[in-house]
């Protein structure tokens, strides 16, 4: 017989894991019929919870939560934006100095893409934005992009992004180069970077930024430790509403033909990537225009 | 070459290798499973940043730690009510001795009874059932002796068998 019940627990945790000497087989089969127990524990060993979309978690939790580390000696990271318009205005555009991108990778509407480049570097693409870059990259690691991306660079020789308004070249290194029509922006996150727009040269360091004003660039400074579109919202201050309505049509299918009366609304704010409501009422509540959506995506201004 | 968690292959192993038992082994200690998902998700964020301080044979166990001190730091509930997912029990079959064990009655006391185990039964025993660890591997990540667990998965069972028996006699 059993001496208590913790003898007993003892032995069925043993049972369990098929480890009982034959005597201590024989003690527990005296002491009771086990076939019910036996049957719900088979049972709950069937038992799950939800499974896992691991990678796609994965990628949300490097997205939206990972800072890039600063293990590398050299180590930085760019921002710019570009307007398409404005190149013209400055008659900057160089479109045939581009390279012959034999690899051309390009994101839809409100998509991101990763991409990693033949030299293990990464790129995040953000939407409507491209990037190429030529075979022979191996030589010479050099692209271009129009629209928005982020560069993890991986060691080596010189890193070139080019842009039609300017380029940005590192070290092997982190970066961050964005481009995004009506403006033309470099903002440094991490280490230094060189700013390269006409016969101008500018180099930044850790919170500094760069804007081309007409030609000219024109330095300042931030504060966020990683620009805003890769955690899923665009955040402005002081913009005027149309760049910010030319923003939201990145990541949104709308409609939007903003009355005269408001085009020199100026907003502070920030919209998020993945609510189209929320976005429309973060921009234009706090402007206090109102306005209503059809089901067809286009805002009537009243 | 050692492994460094700061390399993104080795970050990623671990995630794919460690996400879906952590979210099940803070989903047995809380009953909630979206706080589960969370406080998975943010032990990752925090080996990342401490990536290049603990080294790759500690990150499972830095892991569970973390996610653990998450949980206490966040959340408190005494009563947890599980809920799992059940392959489906096809038409009672009456010439199975045993069916009344696999209704879907029988299998929601049972389902009770284990969220009413203390929790350190509770994640010792489901460790062992729902994700096959073994008694040495719970003891690792669980930073107790095997014997500690064998003791609580014995318990757990015990009271297990005394439900079974109370629920067959009604």
């Amino acid at each position: 017989m059993m001496k208590d019940d913790q003898e007993y627990s003892d032995l069925l945790a043993k049972w369990l894991k098929e480890d009982l000497s034959e005597e201590e087989q024989l003690r527990l089969e005296q002491s009771g019929n086990l076939d019910d127990l036996k049957i719900v524990i088979e049972d709950i060993a069937t038992w799950s919870l939800p499974e896992i979309d691991i990678e796609q978690k994965l990628s949300t939790l490097k997205r939206e939560h990972l800072q890039k580390r600063e293990t590398r000696v050299v180590s930085l990271r760019v921002w710019m934006s570009i307007a398409a318009s404005f190149l013209l205005l400055i008659g900057f555009y160089f479109g045939s100095e581009w390279l012959t991108g034999d690899r051309t990778i390009e994101t839809a509407l409100g998509e991101q893409i990763d991409h990693e480049l033949p030299d293990g570097s990464l790129v995040k693409i953000d939407a409507l934005s491209s990037i190429s870059y030529a075979s022979d990259w191996d030589n010479e690691r050099k692209l271009k992009l129009t629209g928005r991306a982020f560069f993890d660079v991986s060691k080596g020789h010189v890193f070139t992004v080019k842009t039609s308004l300017g380029e940005v070249q590192v070290l092997g290194t982190e970066f961050e180069v964005a481009a995004i029509e009506e403006r033309f922006e470099v903002s440094c996150f991490e280490g230094r970077v060189q700013v390269l727009a006409g016969d101008q040269s500018e180099i930044l360091t850790v919170g500094e930024a760069i804007n081309l004003e007409e030609g000219v660039l024109v330095r300042f400074t931030f504060q966020n430790t990683q620009p805003h579109w890769l955690k899923g919202f665009s955040q402005f201050e002081n913009a005027p509403l149309s760049d910010v309505l030319t923003e939201l049509k990145k990541y949104y299918e709308i409609e939007i033909h903003l009355p005269d009366k408001y085009i020199n609304h100026q907003f502070s704010g920030r919209f998020p990537h993945n609510d189209l409501k929320l976005a429309l009422r973060s921009i234009f509540d706090p402007l206090e225009i109102s306005f209503t959506l059809t089901t067809e995506n286009e805002m009537i201004f009243d | 070459m050692v492994k460094s968690v700061c390399e993104e292959k080795s970050f990623d192993y671990l995630y794919r290798e460690h996400i879906s038992v952590i979210r099940n082994f803070i989903y047995y200690k809380c009953g909630d499973l979206a706080k589960a998902e969370d406080i998975s998700q943010e032990s990752f964020v925090r080996l990342w940043n401490k990536c290049k301080e603990v080294i790759f044979e500690k990150a499972k166990s830095y892991l569970y730690t973390v996610s653990q001190r998450l949980l206490i730091d966040q959340y408190r509930k005494d009563q947890v009510n599980l809920n799992f997912e059940k392959q489906q029990v096809s038409a009672v079959n009456h010439q199975d001795p045993h069916f009344e064990l696999r209704t879907k009655e029988f299998r929601a006391k049972i389902e009770k009874a284990i969220s009413d185990l203390p929790e350190g039964q509770r994640e010792a025993f489901l460790l062992n059932r729902i994700d096959k660890y073994t008694y040495k591997e719970i003891a690792v990540l669980l930073d107790i002796s095997e014997t500690a667990v064998e003791k609580r998965i014995g318990k757990a069972l015990l009271k297990l068998k005394g439900k079974i028996e109370e629920l067959k006699n009604i």
